[in-house]
C-alpha cells in the first residue's frame, strides 16, 4: 500500500495577501525523487465559510490535469497556475462567520484515497470583526 | 491485492463479503440496462412496426416509452458516474459555470457582478422625497400584526362555537358543568388575544410610520453619506436613537437541531434625542451623516451565513414602551465603480 | 494597518466544521465500543433506540455507526429529521415505499420522536412485522429496545476538547470547560458553541493587547 505523498503548493507572493482584481499565481508539485502515479490532479481556488454555521463554499477557479499515455502527469515537475481574483467575497475573520480563501489541490492516486492539500490566502484588507458590547438604553433615560 | 468481486453480498459476522463499490456497479448496470432496453425497443418499434403497412399512428405515440427509458437510464448512468468520479470542487465548478450562464441573459439589474453580495434593486426601486432613495422596512413588524390577527381570529372563532354549544345545553336544561368550567380559561385566552391585538394595532397607530431615506446606495467602506428619518405618530418620546449596525448571522442545522447564531460586530450611533413629543400632522424629522469605516466587511449572503448591515431606528415611548424598526442597507466592497448616482465616489476611494 | 494571517477554519477548533456529526468521531465511554453496540443491536434483531438529551451525541454516534452497519451487511436507509419535522419528507417516503422490507434492510431515523404518531406507529409496526431493522434516536425511551443511553460526563467532554485541539491550539482552559459543563450539563453541542465563543473572545483580547 502506498503512503500519502508530501504535496506542496507555493504562492508567488509569500505574504499571501491580495486585492480584488489581482492575479494570484503559484505552483504545485510533489516532493521526492521517485515518480508517483497520479490519475488526476485538481487545483481549485475556493472560498468557504467557517464559524458557528454550516460551511458554505464556492469555486472561483478550477483546473484539472489528467494522466494519459501521451502526456504523463509527473508532478515532481512544478506546475504553474494563475487566476484573476474576483471583487468579492473578501476575506473576513468575524465572530461567528469567517470568510476564508484558499488554493486547494486534490490528487487522485490509483489505490489510495484522494489526498487534499490547501494553502490559505487573504483577499482584501477587511479588519477582524469582534462583538460589540450590548448598548444600555437606560443610560438615555 | 484487490478483493475478488462478488455478485451478491453476504454477511459474515460483522463483515460484508462484497466490495464497497458493488452497489454502485449494480446501480450503473441497471441504468445501462434500462437505456439499452429503450434503444432495442425504439429500434423494434421503428423498423418492425411503424414501417409496416397498415401500422397506423399508435407506434409513433408508443415511442414515448422507449424514449423515456433511454433518457432515464442515460441520465441515471451519467449522474452515477459524475457522483463517483467527480470531486466536490469539480462538481461545484460546473454548478458555478451553469449559474454564470444563466446570468448572461438579459437583466434589468444594475448590480455589478459581485459574487455573494446581495443586489440593491429593492432599494433603488423606491425613490425618496428628501433624499435619493427610500429604504424598505424589514418586513418582520408587519408580519407580527398579521400573525396576531390570525391567531386571534382562529382562537376566538373556536371559542364562540364552544360557548354557543355550552349555552345551548344550559338553555335546554341539560347543563354540562365540566364544559362550563373549562370554558373559563378558553374565554380568558380569547380575551387576551384580542387585547394583545388591539394593543399592537394601537401601538402601530401611535408610533406611526418610520421613513428612512439615504443619499446614495449601495454604501462603500470609508464613505460618508446623508440620511433622513421621518417619524409620525402621537406619542411622548423618552428617547429616540438611530444606529448603523452590522451583524453576522450563521445558521447551524445538524442533528435534530436548527439554530441561528447572531453577533453584532459594529454599531455606530448616528442620532440621539431625549424627551420630546410627536404630534400630528407634523412628523418628527431629522437629517444626519453616516460614515462607514474603511476596513469593515461588505454585505455578504451565502446559503447558511450572512453579514447584514442595517439602519436601526429605536426608541422608548411613554405608555407604549420600546420599539425598534430595522431598515436593511447594503455595503459593497471598495474598488467597484458605483452603478448609480455619484460615480466619482468610487474613484475617490479606490 | 496590521494585517493578520488569513482567516481559515483552523482559527477555531470549535467551529462547526470540526464538531458536526461525522466530523468528530463518537467518543465511547470507558468499556464501550462500536462493535459491542453493533452486537447488541444484532441481538435485538437490529431494532433499537439511542436515547439521550439534546446535544449528547446521538447524531454523532449514528454517523459513526452507519459505515459499520453497511460493513455488517445492512442495507441502510437513513434520514435526519430537522426541528419540528413531524412528517417524513416525500423522497424518503418514496424510498420506503420502494423498499422490499427484507431482513437485511435497516431504517435509520435521527429524531424519531419528532414524527407524528401515525408514521411512528407505521414504521414500528411494519418493521417488526417484516423483521426489518429500525435504529432511531430519541430524547426519551420509546417503544423500541434501548440500545444505549447517552449522558456524557465532564471527563468525556474534556477528552473531546483535547481531541479537537490536537491540530489547533486554543486559549480555552480546563476551568472554561468546567464552567461550560456546569451551565449546559451533558449538552455537548451547546458546550462546543459556548467554547467557540470563549475561544473567540480570548483570541480577540490577545490580538487587541498585541496591536
Amino acid at each position: 500500500m502506498q503512503t500519502a505523498p508530501a504535496i506542496r503548493i507555493l504562492l508567488d507572493s509569500p505574504a499571501a495577501h491580495y486585492q480584488p482584481g489581482d492575479s494570484l499565481s503559484g505552483r504545485f508539485f510533489i516532493e521526492g525523487t521517485q515518480m508517483r502515479t497520479v490519475r488526476a490532479a485538481e487545483l481549485s481556488v475556493v472560498w468557504y465559510t467557517a464559524g458557528k454555521g454550516e460551511e458554505d463554499f464556492a469555486v472561483h477557479h478550477f483546473e484539472r490535469h489528467i494522466d494519459d499515455s501521451a502526456r504523463p502527469l509527473d508532478l515532481r515537475v512544478p506546475r504553474r497556475f494563475t487566476t484573476k481574483l474576483p471583487p468579492s467575497p473578501l476575506s473576513y475573520d468575524g465572530e461567528v462567520v469567517k470568510v476564508c480563501w484558499c488554493v486547494r489541490l486534490r490528487l487522485f492516486f490509483p489505490q489510495i484515497q484522494d489526498t487534499v492539500a490547501e494553502i490559505p490566502f487573504r483577499l482584501g484588507s477587511v479588519a477582524a470583526g469582534a462583538q460589540v458590547a450590548a448598548d444600555e438604553p437606560e443610560q438615555l433615560e | 491485492m484487490l478483493p475478488r468481486p462478488r455478485l451478491f453480498a453476504k454477511k459474515r459476522g460483522t463483515r460484508r463479503s462484497s466490495v464497497p463499490w458493488a452497489g454502485k456497479v449494480a446501480e450503473g448496470a441497471l441504468s445501462a440496462a434500462l437505456a439499452t432496453l429503450g434503444v432495442v425497443g425504439l429500434y423494434w418499434l421503428i423498423y418492425r412496426v411503424a414501417y409496416a403497412e397498415d401500422a397506423g399512428r399508435w407506434p409513433w405515440f408508443a415511442m414515448v416509452i422507449p424514449l423515456a427509458l433511454i433518457v432515464y437510464g442515460s441520465a441515471a448512468f451519467v449522474r452515477l458516474l459524475w457522483q463517483t468520479a467527480a470531486s466536490t470542487e469539480r462538481r461545484a465548478a460546473v454548478v458555478q459555470k451553469a449559474t454564470d450562464w444563466e446570468r448572461l441573459g438579459p437583466s434589468n439589474s444594475i448590480t455589478p457582478a459581485l459574487p455573494t453580495v446581495p443586489p440593491i434593486d429593492a432599494v433603488t426601486d423606491s425613490p425618496g422625497v428628501r433624499l435619493a432613495y427610500r429604504l424598505p422596512i424589514d418586513a418582520a413588524s408587519g408580519w407580527v400584526v398579521f400573525a396576531m390577527a390570525t391567531v386571534c381570529l382562529t382562537w376566538n372563532t373556536l371559542v364562540v362555537v364552544f360557548v354557543v354549544e355550552v349555552f345551548e345545553k344550559h338553555r335546554e336544561g341539560h347543563p354540562n358543568w365540566l364544559l362550563t368550567w373549562l370554558m373559563g380559561p378558553l374565554v380568558l385566552g380569547g380575551i387576551w388575544t384580542v387585547v394583545a391585538l388591539v394593543r399592537q394595532v394601537l401601538f402601530n397607530i401611535a408610533i406611526g410610520t418610520t421613513r428612512v431615506e439615504i443619499s446614495q446606495h449601495p454604501f462603500y467602506p470609508g464613505g460618508t453619506f446623508h440620511g433622513f428619518v421621518s417619524q409620525t405618530g402621537r406619542v411622548r418620546v423618552r428617547w429616540l436613537q438611530v444606529q448603523l449596525v452590522c451583524e453576522e448571522q450563521a445558521i447551524y442545522q445538524q442533528g435534530t437541531d436548527t439554530r441561528r447564531a447572531t453577533s453584532r460586530v459594529f454599531r455606530s450611533v448616528l442620532f440621539t434625542r431625549r424627551k420630546f413629543d410627536i404630534r400630528p400632522p407634523e412628523p418628527f424629522e431629522i437629517t444626519f451623516d453616516l460614515t462607514v469605516p474603511p476596513t469593515v466587511m461588505h454585505s455578504f449572503v451565502s446559503q447558511h451565513n450572512a453579514i447584514a448591515w442595517t439602519i436601526v431606528v429605536r426608541g422608548r415611548m411613554t405608555r407604549w414602551g420600546d420599539f425598534e424598526r430595522r431598515f436593511p442597507i447594503y455595503v459593497y466592497p471598495l474598488r467597484i465603480v458605483a452603478p448609480t448616482a455619484n460615480p466619482t465616489f468610487a474613484v475617490a476611494n479606490a | 494597518m496590521v494585517i493578520q494571517s488569513p482567516p481559515s477554519r483552523f482559527d477555531n477548533p470549535f467551529a462547526t466544521c470540526w464538531t458536526k456529526p461525522g466530523a468528530l468521531p463518537f467518543s465511547f465511554a470507558a468499556g464501550e465500543n462500536a462493535e459491542e453496540l453493533l452486537a447488541n443491536l444484532a441481538a435485538q434483531n437490529w431494532r433499537g433506540a439511542i436515547i439521550g438529551p439534546h446535544g449528547s451525541g446521538k447524531s454523532t454516534l449514528l454517523e459513526t455507526l452507519k459505515p459499520l452497519l453497511a460493513d455488517a451487511g445492512r442495507n441502510v436507509l437513513a434520514i435526519a429529521l430537522r426541528d419540528r419535522q413531524r412528517r417524513l419528507p416525500r423522497p424518503f417516503l418514496d424510498s420506503i415505499r420502494a423498499l422490499k422490507w427484507r431482513s437485511n434492510d435497516l431504517l435509520v431515523i435521527d429524531g424519531f420522536e419528532q414524527l407524528g404518531w401515525p408514521q411512528r406507529l407505521f414504521l414500528a409496526y411494519r418493521s417488526r412485522q417484516k423483521r426489518t431493522g429500525l435504529l432511531v434516536t430519541a430524547h426519551r425511551p420509546i417503544r423500541l429496545p434501548t440500545l444505549v443511553r447517552l449522558n456524557p460526563p465532564q471527563s468525556l467532554v474534556t477528552r473531546l476538547v483535547a481531541d479537537l485541539c490536537t491540530e489547533v491550539s486554543t486559549p480555552v482552559t480546563l476551568d472554561d470547560i468546567s464552567d461550560s459543563y456546569a451551565c449546559h450539563g451533558s449538552d455537548v453541542r451547546e458546550i462546543f458553541f459556548d467554547l467557540y465563543d470563549r475561544h473567540e473572545r480570548k483570541r480577540h483580547a490577545v490580538r487587541t493587547r498585541q496591536f
